[in-house]
C-alpha cells in the first residue's frame, strides 16, 4: 500500500508539473492537496470501516476503485488545459492550479487514505492484536513507500509510460485482494461476486497493457494534451520529462512542459545577447564552461569567435542531448560534434567545485531560482565558486526574469537581491535588462562596464568576424549607459538581503514574482510573509499555549488533543527534516540523483526502524506515554542541534577525506531523522487506544494528523520557511513547534494511565 | 507651412531655446550659434517645466490645442464616446463610464498603467541619449493569439493610476531626460490621454507624443488626435484578413482598417525625418513583425506601403517571433521564422524601392 501511494503520488505529481510547469510552489500545492485528502480519507471514508462487517471485502471495493482512479487521474491530467480553456504556452494561474489539481487527487488521494485504516483493521483481525497494528501498518507502509521509490525511479519512469506503470500497479494491488479474498470464496455470493469482478479486471488491465491498449491510450492523452500537434517524442527520465514536437522541419524541445529548446532556430534576440556581449567584453576567451541550456544556439554563437579554444558544457538529464542527437539540425549536429566541446552529464555545481579547470567565461543556463535546486545557481557560495573558477578577467555570464513592459515590487525585489548578491562577491557588475530577461555579467575586472560599439567594432576586426550589419541595433542598443541607471532606479528601495546556499530567499522572491503575475489578490499575504522572522515565530508557540492554557481553564475538553496535536507537530517536523536534508545536501554536494534517493530511503528505513522498535519495545504500555515524552524531548534537542553539524562540516570541506566522511554522516542525519519521527506514531496509537477503543477511528486520527502536519510542513517549508529564516531558523521553528506540543502533553500528562505525574 | 516648421524643429533648437528662455525669463529666444552638450540639455528639460510659454523652436503639436482649450474638449469628446464605447473597431458599445468592461476588458473608465520608463530599446531615432520615455498600458483591444505580453495585455497586471498621476508620469520622464512620451497600447485609454496631456502641457510637457498603436483604428477617432500625435507609431500585422480574423480574436477588418488608418496618418504627420541630431521628432514609423509560413502576408505589405506612401516612408522590419502564449494552439504559427523568411521580406522591400528601413541582420555574426 505505501508502495502503491508512492507510485501514484510520483506519477501524478509528475504528470501534474508537466501541465502546470512547476516552481517550487506548485510542487508545493499539488503535494499539499495530495496529502490533506489522504488524511480525509483516512480519517472521514475511513471511520467507516468501524461500521462495514465486511471489511475485506469493502477494502477491496475501495482498492478496485483505487486502481481504476489513478489511470483516469493521468488521463484527467494531460486534458486538463484543453478542458479549462489553456494553451499549451500559457501558465495555469494559482487558483485554477489548485482547484484542478484538488479535484484530479480528490478520488486517488482519498481512497488511498481509506485504505490505510482498513489496513491496520484488517492486520488485526488477521494477527489478532489490536495495539499494535496501526503500528506495524505504519511500518510496513514505509518500508512500502521505500520500495516504490526504488521501483518508481529505476524501472517504472525509465522504462514505462504513465498507463503502463499505473496498469501494473492496479494488477499488483488487485492481485493482493485476491490473494486475501481466496479463503473466503466459499462464503456467499458477495464474495464470490467480488472475486470475479477483480479476475476479470486484473485480466482487463493485463490486457490492457499487454494488448498495446494502454499506449494507444498513452498516446491518444499525449496528443490531446499538445493539442493535436506532431509529437514525435514523449518521454520520462529521473529528472524529469521530455517531450519534443516537430513543426515543418523545426523542433520544439518541452523540458517539464515549458517550451526550451526550438531547433534549428534559436531565440536570436536572447542568445546573441547572451553569448556576444560577454565574449566580445572580454579581451580575449579561449575556455568557456556552460551551465545548462548550452545546445540550441547558444554554443553555435560562441563557437563562432575564433579565440574560442574550448566549451565545457553541462547538461543534467542525458535524455536531453541524446533527444537532440535523434533528432538532428543544421545547427545542433554542428554545435554538439564540434571537436572544442565536451559534454558532461552531471550538475553544474557539482561540476564546478569538482573541476580543476579554469575558465574565461562561465554561463549560467538557468534563469531563475525558480525552485530550490535551481536557486543553487543563485547565491553567494555559488558566485564565489565561480570567481575562484575564473582566470584573470573572466565573467560570469547570467539571467534574470525581467521586463520592460511589467514593473512590480516582486521583480525588483527579485533583481535587487540577486545583483546585490553578485556585488558581495565581484567588484564590477554590468546589467543588461531586457524584456523578459535581465542579463548580469560580473567580473572583477572593469572591461565589461566600459564595452561600447566602437569596442565591438574593434574587436570584431581584430578578430576577422564577418557580420550581417556591423553592429546591430538590437546588440547595441543593449550597451546604452542609460540603461544603467535605469537599473539602479529600478531596483532602488527593492530587497537589501543576500540570497545564500542555507538561507534561499532569492527563491521566495521567485515565488513572490511568479505569483503576483498569477494571483495577484495574493501579493499583500506574501508581503507579509517575507517580514517573517524568527521572533515572530517563536511568539506563536506562546500565543497558541496561551489561548490553550485559557481555554483549559475555562474546563474545555481539551485532553484528548494532545497525542493527535503531538503527532500532528512531528508530521511537521517529518517533512521538513526531509527537506531540509535533499535541499542541504543539494547546496553542499549538487544535485546527484542516486545520492537524493539514498537520502530518502534513509530516511525512511529510520522512521521504519523507528516504529518497529517502539512497536515492540515497551512490553508494558504504561511505559509508553514515559517514552512518547522522552522522544518528543529528544527532537527538541535536535532540531535546534542538526544544522549546525552541517555548518560545521561546510566550514571543512576542502579535505577530500572529510568529503567523503561527511556524505556518510548526512545519511546517518538521515537515519536518525527518520528514526525519531516514526518511533512516535505506534507508541501515540497505544496511548491513545487505551482511552478509546476503536482501533480504526484511533489509526485514522492520528495518521491524519499525521498527514496534515505533513501538509502544513510542505507547504510552509518549502515557500515560506526555509527561503525566508533559512536552514537554521527553519529548524529552530520545528524546534520550537515540537516543545509547543511537548507542553501540551506534559502538561495533559495525568490524563492519560500511568503518565507522568500521576 | 508645416515643411518649414519641421526643418526648424530640431532637438537642438529645441534645448538651447527652452534653456534660453529660462534663463532670460521670457525674452524672446534669438540664436546662439554654439552647439550645447547633454549636459545643459539635462538642465533644459528639468527646467522647461516652470515655463509655461511656447519655445520657437520644436514645438509638439498638442500645445497648440492645448492653448486654446481645444485639447480638453478633444478629450471630453473621447470620454463621450466611451459610454457607448466605439474607441476601437470593436466598437462594443458598452458603457465604460459606468465601469463596464468591453472586449479590451479594460475596467471601465480606469486608467491601468504596467511600467513608466525611460527605454532605450526602442527604434534608435526614440531612444538617443536621453532614452524613449515609454508608459506602457495594460488590456488590449486586439489580443492575439502570439502576444508577448499577454500577462499585461490579457491579465491586465498593472496599477490603476488617475490621469492626474499619468501627466505625473510624463513630467517624471521629460525631466530625466527622455526624448519623447511613448505610448503603448493607446487605444482604449485614448480620453485618458488626451487629459493627461492637457494637465502635463499645462505644467510644461514639451515632448513629441509616440502613439505607438496596433494600427487598427477608427478614422473617426485618429480625426480627433489629428493635431495632438507627433510620432505614430503604427504595426502592420497582417495583409490578409482570414489571418487577423484567426489570429486576432476575429478582428477581420484589420487589413482594410490599418490600411485607411496609416494613410490618415501619414497625412496627418507626414514621413518622419529625425533631427540633425538624430533624435526623431515628428512622422509615421511603421513596424512588421514577420511571422511563421507567411501569414503576416510580409512582402504584400511591403508593395502596399510602396505604392500607397512616400519611399522613404520609416519601416522597420522586426524578426523576433517566437510562439508564446496560445500560438501553440496553431502549427503554422507554433515555430520560429526562419532566415529565409525574413530575407524575403526585407529583399521584397527594397525591390518595391523603400529606402528607409530598419533591419535587422538575422543572425548577425556569420560563422
Amino acid at each position: 500500500m505505501g508502495f502503491s501511494g508512492l507510485v501514484a503520488e510520483i506519477l501524478v505529481l509528475r504528470e501534474l508539473l508537466i501541465v502546470f510547469s512547476g516552481n517550487e510552489l506548485c510542487i508545493g500545492i499539488i503535494l499539499a492537496n495530495w496529502l490533506i485528502l489522504e488524511a480525509f480519507g483516512c480519517f472521514v471514508v475511513g471511520r467507516k470501516a468501524e461500521k462495514s462487517g465486511n471489511r475485506l471485502e469493502t477494502f477491496t471495493v475501495i482498492t478496485i476503485l483505487f486502481s481504476l482512479s489513478l489511470p483516469t487521474a493521468v488521463f484527467l491530467t494531460r486534458i486538463l488545459k484543453t478542458a479549462i480553456g489553456i494553451s499549451v504556452g500559457e501558465g495555469v494561474g494559482f487558483l485554477p492550479m489548485f482547484y484542478s489539481s484538488f479535484l484530479i487527487l480528490l478520488p486517488v488521494s482519498i481512497l488511498h487514505g481509506a485504505l490505510f485504516t482498513f489496513s491496520c483493521r484488517i492486520y488485526s483481525m488477521f494477527s489478532g492484536e489490536d495495539e499494535s497494528s496501526a503500528g506495524r501498518v505504519y511500518v510496513y507502509e514505509t518500508v512500502g513507500t521505500i520500495i516504490g521509490g526504488i521501483v518508481c525511479t529505476w524501472l517504472l519512469i525509465p522504462y514505462l509510460n504513465t498507463f503502463q506503470a499505473s496498469l501494473w500497479l492496479a494488477v499488483l494491488n488487485l492481485v493482493v485482494c485476491l490473494v486475501l479474498l481466496a479463503p473466503y470464496r466459499k462464503t456467499g455470493l458477495f464474495q464470490k461476486a467480488i472475486l470475479g469482478v477483480l479476475s476479470v479486471l486484473i485480466f482487463l488491465s493485463g490486457y490492457l497493457v499487454l494488448g498495446g491498449q494502454a499506449d494507444r491510450l498513452h498516446d491518444y492523452s499525449v496528443k490531446a494534451q499538445w493539442k493535436n500537434q506532431n509529437v514525435v517524442h514523449y518521454q520520462n527520465s529521473q529528472y524529469g520529462n521530455i517531450c519534443t514536437l516537430e513543426n515543418e522541419g523545426q523542433y520544439i524541445f518541452f523540458l517539464d512542459g515549458i517550451a526550451g529548446i526550438i531547433t534549428p532556430v534559436p531565440d536570436i534576440p536572447f542568445v546573441e545577447e547572451f553569448v556576444h556581449l560577454p565574449l566580445l567584453a572580454h579581451p580575449e576567451p579561449a575556455r568557456l564552461l556552460v551551465l545548462s541550456g548550452g545546445a540550441g544556439g547558444v554554443i553555435n554563437e560562441a563557437l563562432k569567435h575564433p579565440s574560442v579554444k574550448a566549451i565545457e558544457y553541462s547538461e543534467l538529464d542525458p535524455l536531453l542531448l541524446d533527444l537532440l542527437r535523434k533528432f538532428p539540425t543544421s545547427l545542433t549536429e554542428s554545435e554538439l560534434n564540434d571537436a572544442r566541446v565536451k559534454i558532461r552529464h552531471i550538475d553544474g555545481r557539482l561540476l564546478l567545485k569538482t573541476t580543476r579547470n579554469k575558465y574565461d567565461l562561465i554561463l549560467v543556463g538557468i534563469h531563475e531560482p525558480s525552485n530550490l535546486q535551481a536557486n543553487r545557481f543563485f547565491t553567494e557560495e555559488f558566485f564565489s565558486l565561480t570567481k575562484e573558477r575564473l582566470n584573470n578577467g573572466g565573467i560570469l555570464v547570467l539571467g534574470l526574469p525581467g521586463s520592460l513592459t511589467y514593473s512590480s515590487d516582486e521583480l525588483k525585489n527579485l533583481n535587487s537581491c540577486i545583483f546585490n548578491t553578485l556585488k558581495s562577491v565581484f567588484s564590477h557588475i554590468r546589467v543588461i535588462p531586457g524584456d523578459g530577461k535581465n542579463l548580469f555579467l560580473s567580473s572583477d575586472s572593469p572591461g565589461i562596464s566600459t564595452i561600447d560599439r566602437a569596442q565591438i567594432i574593434e574587436r570584431l576586426n581584430q578578430w576577422n568576424l564577418e557580420a550581417d550589419v556591423v553592429v546591430p541595433w538590437r546588440i547595441e542598443n543593449k550597451l546604452h549607459h542609460g540603461w544603467q541607471d535605469w537599473f539602479s532606479r529600478f531596483v532602488e528601495g527593492g530587497s537589501e538581503k543576500i540570497n545564500s546556499d542555507f538561507n534561499p530567499v532569492g527563491l521566495f522572491y521567485s515565488i513572490s514574482h511568479w505569483n503576483a503575475l498569477f494571483a495577484p489578490s495574493l501579493r499583500g499575504l506574501f508581503r507579509q510573509l517575507e517580514r517573517i522572522d524568527l521572533r515572530i515565530v517563536a511568539l506563536l508557540p506562546v500565543v497558541f499555549l496561551l489561548l490553550y492554557f485559557l481555554l483549559r481553564s475555562r474546563n474545555i475538553q481539551l485532553f484528548r488533543s494532545g497525542i493527535p496535536f503531538s503527532i500532528f507537530t512531528t508530521g511537521f517536523a517529518g517533512m521538513i527534516f526531509d527537506l531540509m536534508l535533499i535541499f542541504a545536501f543539494q547546496a553542499i554536494y549538487g544535485y546527484v540523483f542516486s545520492w537524493i534517493g539514498l537520502l530518502v530511503a534513509f530516511f525512511m528505513a529510520g522512521a521504519a526502524c523507528g516504529a518497529m522498535l517502539t512497536t515492540r519495545f515497551p512490553e508494558q504500555t504504561t511505559d509508553c506515554f514515559k517514552l512518547f515524552t522522552k522522544i518528543e524531548l529528544v527532537i527538541i534537542c535536535w532540531s535546534f542541534g542538526w544544522p549546525f553539524i552541517f555548518l560545521a562540516v561546510n566550514a571543512y570541506l576542502g579535505s577530500p577525506g572529510v568529503f567523503f566522511l561527511s556524505k556518510m554522516l548526512f545519511l546517518l542525519i538521515s537515519l536518525i531523522c527518520g528514526l525519531l519521527v516514526g518511533a512516535q506514531f505506534p507508541l501515540a496509537n497505544r496511548i491513545y487506544l487505551q482511552n478509546y477503543t476503536s482501533l480504526s477511528r484511533t489509526a485514522g486520527l492520528l495518521y491524519a494528523s499525521d498527514l496534515l502536519g505533513g501538509w502544513f510542513g510542505g507547504i510552509a517549508g518549502a515557500v515560506v520557511l526555509l527561503p525566508v529564516l533559512g536552514l537554521v531558523g527553519t529548524s529552530m521553528t520545528v524546534g520550537m513547534l515540537k516543545l509547543t506540543s511537548l507542553i501540551v502533553i506534559a502538561t495533559q500528562g495525568g490524563r492519560y494511565p500511568g503518565g507522568g505525574k500521576t | 507651412m508645416k515643411d518649414s516648421f519641421l526643418e526648424k524643429s530640431t532637438r537642438r533648437n529645441f534645448l538651447r531655446d527652452t534653456t534660453r528662455l529660462f534663463l532670460a525669463a521670457g525674452l524672446p529666444s534669438t540664436f546662439l550659434g554654439c552647439a550645447r552638450n547633454e549636459a545643459s540639455g539635462k538642465e533644459a528639460t528639468t527646467t522647461v517645466e516652470k515655463s509655461a510659454k511656447t519655445a520657437s523652436g520644436f514645438e509638439p503639436a498638442y500645445l497648440k490645442l492645448h492653448k486654446t482649450g481645444e485639447l480638453r474638449k478633444r478629450a471630453e469628446k473621447l470620454r463621450a464616446i466611451m459610454q457607448e464605447c466605439r474607441l476601437c473597431p470593436r466598437q462594443c458599445g458598452v458603457n465604460r463610464l459606468e465601469g463596464e468592461k468591453g472586449f479590451c476588458r479594460a475596467p471601465g473608465a480606469t486608467l491601468v498603467v504596467s511600467a513608466s520608463h525611460p527605454h532605450f530599446g526602442e527604434e534608435r531615432p526614440l531612444v538617443g541619449k536621453g532614452g524613449s520615455g515609454t508608459i506602457f498600458l495594460t488590456h488590449c483591444n486586439l489580443r492575439c493569439v502570439f502576444c508577448q505580453n499577454w500577462q499585461i495585455s490579457q491579465l491586465g497586471r498593472g496599477a490603476e493610476s488617475s490621469t492626474d498621476e499619468l501627466a505625473g508620469m510624463m513630467l517624471g520622464l521629460q525631466k530625466i531626460g527622455c526624448h519623447n512620451i511613448n505610448l503603448v497600447t493607446p487605444t482604449h485609454y485614448s480620453a485618458s490621454i488626451l487629459e493627461a496631456l492637457d494637465t502635463a502641457a499645462r505644467k510644461g510637457l514639451r515632448l513629441p507624443v509616440v502613439y505607438n498603436t496596433s494600427g487598427w483604428e477608427r478614422l473617426e477617432i485618429l480625426k480627433v488626435l489629428d493635431g495632438i500625435v507627433d510620432i505614430y507609431l503604427p504595426d502592420f500585422k497582417y495583409w490578409d484578413s482570414d489571418m487577423s480574423e484567426k489570429y486576432s480574436s476575429g478582428a477581420e477588418s484589420y487589413p482594410e482598417v490599418t490600411r485607411e488608418a496609416i494613410l490618415d496618418m501619414h497625412r496627418q504627420v507626414g514621413v518622419a525625418k529625425p533631427a540633425k541630431d538624430g533624435i526623431m521628432q515628428r512622422g509615421l514609423m511603421i513596424r512588421h513583425l514577420v511571422m511563421p509560413n507567411n501569414t503576416a502576408g510580409s512582402e504584400k505589405i511591403m508593395e502596399w506601403i510602396a505604392e500607397n506612401l512616400p519611399k522613404d516612408t520609416y519601416v522597420n522590419i522586426m524578426a523576433q517571433y517566437n510562439p508564446l502564449y496560445k500560438a501553440f494552439d496553431y502549427p503554422e504559427i507554433s515555430k520560429r521564422i526562419t532566415g529565409a523568411e525574413y530575407e524575403k521580406a526585407v529583399h521584397r522591400a527594397k525591390e518595391v524601392g523603400l529606402t528607409n528601413l530598419d533591419i535587422q541582420g538575422y543572425l548577425w555574426l556569420k560563422q
